[in-house]
């Protein structure tokens, strides 16, 4: 039987479109069927909203900051009116959607470009108009006000809000470096504060990600990760920081640091003279030095033999041959202290040593060595205590083998807690029996039993919904029949069954 | 079935890098100036970073993901999946790496929960590539890795079926016999029924209709088996092809409504099962999979008992020559170019 034509349907679309090239739009929309678009874009952090108290946060973490700088200063009024125009605009920008102004550019670095802006047209109309602008320090409060004013403005995205403790910390580090008194503690204040401020961000960021749909019964009760995290890290940071600035400070741990002085730091040290004295105090400033010496002039053998330190003619010391009078001019190359003679030869080099006395060093303990081995050594062993410990127990296999026998571990661990633990060589089933007439009287742990058995020794592997149901019944008979104290074992009580979940799937 | 998954990669943002920098300038200008105050605020800095690129990384590094899906997939359509994620200790963010990105769920326990990925392309999906990350407590450091999670069982992705409207042949028996719904014919009597409008006269039943006092109409079953075989030539991979898949589903699907016998012939383009490599990290372009052969030499021909196995075979229909033994029913060729009866 030979095909017979038939009346053909015409298409019911059109024509496939010819392949475009790369770069090439493509027809018009609406000409073709439904494309899918294929996005190959890399994943990006979803734009969240900061809440009130991470706002705040971040706001302290700022004033904190223009108050450290005041007080540095004595610019006290500067600092309040920075807090007060910043405070003003993150008011403004909180409460209304002005923030939706500041999509594409960031409120900081437009609140840089209108003080800038301002500035600089402030002094062209002062110039041209000679407009004797009197109080200088209002004209910068406000200048500098309108700039933080704007910045505040954008003052509700997480993202944005994340560089603001970062930009604050520049003027932290500078307080602390060139301030005195307590600024160890305000530093150390600052940084608690900025960790807490950028820990909530954190927080408010992870609110803005997509919940899945929980099927377990503990699906509403996540894990309290938020306080933990916030502890951890300030604490771990805190400690990493004394504990890394003590170790640097330490001399024997770090002599390249600690025994380095840049040049304008070079106010004195410590010679150490063979065949002499064994120190020599010496104070330096840049370049031109005099020296002093404990007990009238000192002698000091240089290849046998003796020199002794005078003035030279310029002011700067010279060792002078006993014998012969000739002088050797000192001068300091690198970290030593070298003597030549008037060729330019080095005829005697001094090494820079410790600035400590011997008698000093050799004294006693350095408990601070030894408190700072002993936390160190505390923490490579709990460091490699913890590493054995996740090596040896890894990730958690995903079979249903191993599935089952941590279900059945969870019932073993009931059954102790009520003092009926598994008998040896009683099987699964037979134990969850045993279970239901003795200490959970609820049928479904028949049931449990056999998904458990068919588990671990059946061909097949249990379907999600009989996972889910099977933990669903040992959460709910474990949450319905607590175990008893010590005192409540001898009169405990049958508890009551509870109501049947609906098996899922 | 092992789960590929890549290194667990670090990344940092502008304001991580801008306090890691000052961190680290101050804590060394403060060493070498002896100004301990400075250095430990500095150092402190740095140990902040530092802990928080610890605890992201270590929390990504933990993370083991299973997935438990639908038995088939539809191309265009989402679907729900029961995602499983073990040794979890800080929440983590879990995306689908195959496209469109969205949407990033954030996992916080490792119950089974439920997620919707996006839409497949059409084929045969071995393995889901998610990109897992977590960030620090602090949020200065991202940590990530791909893995492909295997499938238990191969998803075929199918084609959506297209509503067309086809001018149908007159239906002719390809041979005879009792089957399920055998349309063409009246010898085999199988009920009656009140009278509906259009119901050929010559079906009244008169006794019946004067028995029960309102119109009756008998039906019958024939034993003349309607056959009909679908050529199913998409052509180039891509959109157009997935819509001649799915106008040769309808067709497929409309056929065995109507109690036909459908053969269906596709150019067989399914894969083995591959081996996945290790994938790249998270951070850089999605996975670009490509479920099925483009190009296939191998002939399917296989007569459908359901819209399940039309479903199965048109997800790994594509572009090839197709040789099939004769035919003695009717045929219909489904192409870009429309359907065509032969």
């Amino acid at each position: 039987m030979g095909v017979t034509e038939q009346p053909s349907s015409p298409a019911p679309w059109p024509p496939p479109p010819p392949a475009a090239s790369p770069g090439e739009p493509g027809p018009p929309p609406g000409t073709e069927p439904p494309v899918p678009v294929w996005n190959l874009g890399r994943l990006r952090v979803p734009e969240a909203r900061a809440s009130a108290t991470s706002q705040v946060a971040v706001y302290v973490v700022t004033a904190f900051a223009f108050g450290l700088l005041g007080w540095a200063t004595d610019g006290y009024h500067h600092a309040v009116a920075a807090m007060f125009a910043l405070g003003v605009g993150a008011l403004i920008g909180s409460t209304t959607e002005v923030d939706r102004a500041f999509r594409q550019a960031s409120g900081v670095v437009l609140g840089i470009l209108t003080t800038l802006t301002l500035t600089m047209a402030s002094v062209i109309v002062s110039n041209a108009l000679r407009l004797d602008v009197g109080g200088a320090d209002v004209a910068t409060q406000l200048l500098l006000g309108a700039g933080l004013l704007v910045a505040g403005l954008d003052w509700r995205r997480v993202g944005r809000l994340k560089a603001v403790p970062v930009l604050a910390g520049v003027p932290v580090v500078i307080v602390v470096a060139m301030g005195s008194g307590p600024v160890l503690a305000l530093g150390v204040g600052w940084l608690a504060l900025a960790v807490a401020a950028l820990w909530s961000l954190e927080v408010d960021q992870r609110r803005a990600y997509e919940q899945p749909r929980a099927l377990g019964p503990r699906g509403d009760t996540a894990p309290d990760d938020g306080a933990r995290d916030l502890a951890g890290s300030l604490v771990l940071a805190l400690l990493l920081g004394a504990l890394l600035a003590s170790f640097a400070a330490v001399p024997s741990c770090s002599p390249s640091l600690g025994s380095w002085n840049p040049p304008w730091q070079r106010g004195g040290g410590n010679v150490e003279l063979p065949n002499g004295p064994d120190l020599l105090s010496f104070d330096t400033d840049l370049g031109s030095f005099g020296f002093r010496w404990p007990t009238g002039q000192q002698e000091i053998d240089i290849d046998g033999v003796p020199h002794r330190l005078v003035d030279g003619a310029s002011g700067r010391p010279e060792l002078e041959n006993v014998q012969t009078g000739e002088r050797l001019s000192l001068a300091i190359e690198g970290d030593d202290l070298v003597a030549r003679d008037r060729n330019g030869t080095e005829r005697a080099r001094f090494a820079e040593i410790d600035q400590a006395k011997p008698d000093e060093r050799d004294r006693g303990t350095d408990w601070r060595v030894v408190t700072l081995v002993v936390v160190v050594a505390a923490a490579a062993l709990g460091l490699l205590w913890w590493w054995l410990r996740r090596r040896r127990r890894g990730p958690p296999p995903d079979d249903h083998r191993s599935w089952a026998e941590s279900r059945v571990r969870d019932l073993d661990r009931f059954s102790r807690a009520h003092g009926r633990p598994r008998a040896a060589g009683e099987t699964v089933h037979r134990h969850t029996a045993h279970l239901v007439t003795s200490v959970a009287p609820d049928d479904r742990l028949h049931r449990v039993g056999d998904v458990l058995s068919d588990a671990l020794f059946g061909r097949g592997e249990p379907t999600m919904a009989d996972r889910l149901w099977t933990e669903q019944v040992i959460h709910e008979v474990t949450a319905a029949h607590p175990a008893p104290r010590w005192w409540q074992r001898r009169r405990r009580r049958p508890t009551a069954t509870i109501d049947a979940p609906v098996v899922p799937g | 079935m092992r789960t590929a998954s890549s290194r667990s990669r670090l990344k940092r943002s502008t304001a991580t890098s801008g306090l890691a920098a000052l961190g680290a300038q101050a804590g060394l200008i403060g060493l070498l100036t002896d100004q301990r105050a400075m250095a430990t605020v500095g150092l402190a800095l740095v140990g902040a970073v530092t802990v928080d690129a610890l605890a992201a990384w270590l929390t990504v590094r933990s993370v083991v993901l299973a997935l438990h899906g639908p038995p088939e997939a539809v191309t265009g359509e989402t679907s729900e999946w029961v995602l499983t994620a073990t040794g979890i200790r800080r929440p983590v963010v879990v995306t689908p790496a195959v496209v469109p990105r969205a949407p990033r769920y954030l996992v916080r326990w490792g119950e089974p929960s439920l997620i919707t990925l996006p839409p497949f392309g059409r084929g045969l999906v071995h393995h889901v590539g998610l990109d897992v990350t977590a960030t620090g407590p602090l949020g200065l450091y991202q940590a990530g890795r791909r893995m492909l999670v295997p499938l238990g069982v191969p998803l075929p992705v199918g084609p959506k079926p297209v509503d067309v409207d086809l001018t149908w042949p007159r239906p002719r028996a390809m041979s005879f016999g009792l089957t399920e719904g055998a349309p063409l014919g009246d010898d085999l009597f199988r009920s009656l029924r009140p009278y509906q409008r259009g119901d050929e006269r010559r079906r009244i039943h008169w006794g019946a209709t004067a028995h029960h006092g309102r119109m009756m109409v008998r039906e019958l079953d024939g034993t003349g088996v309607v056959g009909l075989r679908v050529l199913v030539e998409p052509g180039e991979p891509g959109a157009m092809a997935d819509h001649v898949t799915g106008v040769a589903a309808k067709v497929a699907s409309t056929a065995l409504a109507r109690g036909w016998t459908v053969q269906l012939v596709t150019a067989d383009g399914t894969p083995g099962r591959p081996d996945p490599a290790t994938p790249s990290g998270p951070f850089g372009a999605a996975l670009a999979l490509v479920p099925f052969q483009p190009v296939a030499t191998t002939t399917r021909t296989a007569v459908v008992a359901g819209e399940r196995a039309v479903h199965h075979q048109l997800a790994t229909a594509a572009q090839g020559p197709l040789v099939a033994a004769p035919w003695a029913g009717l045929t219909c060729r489904v192409t870009p170019g429309g359907v065509r009866w032969e």
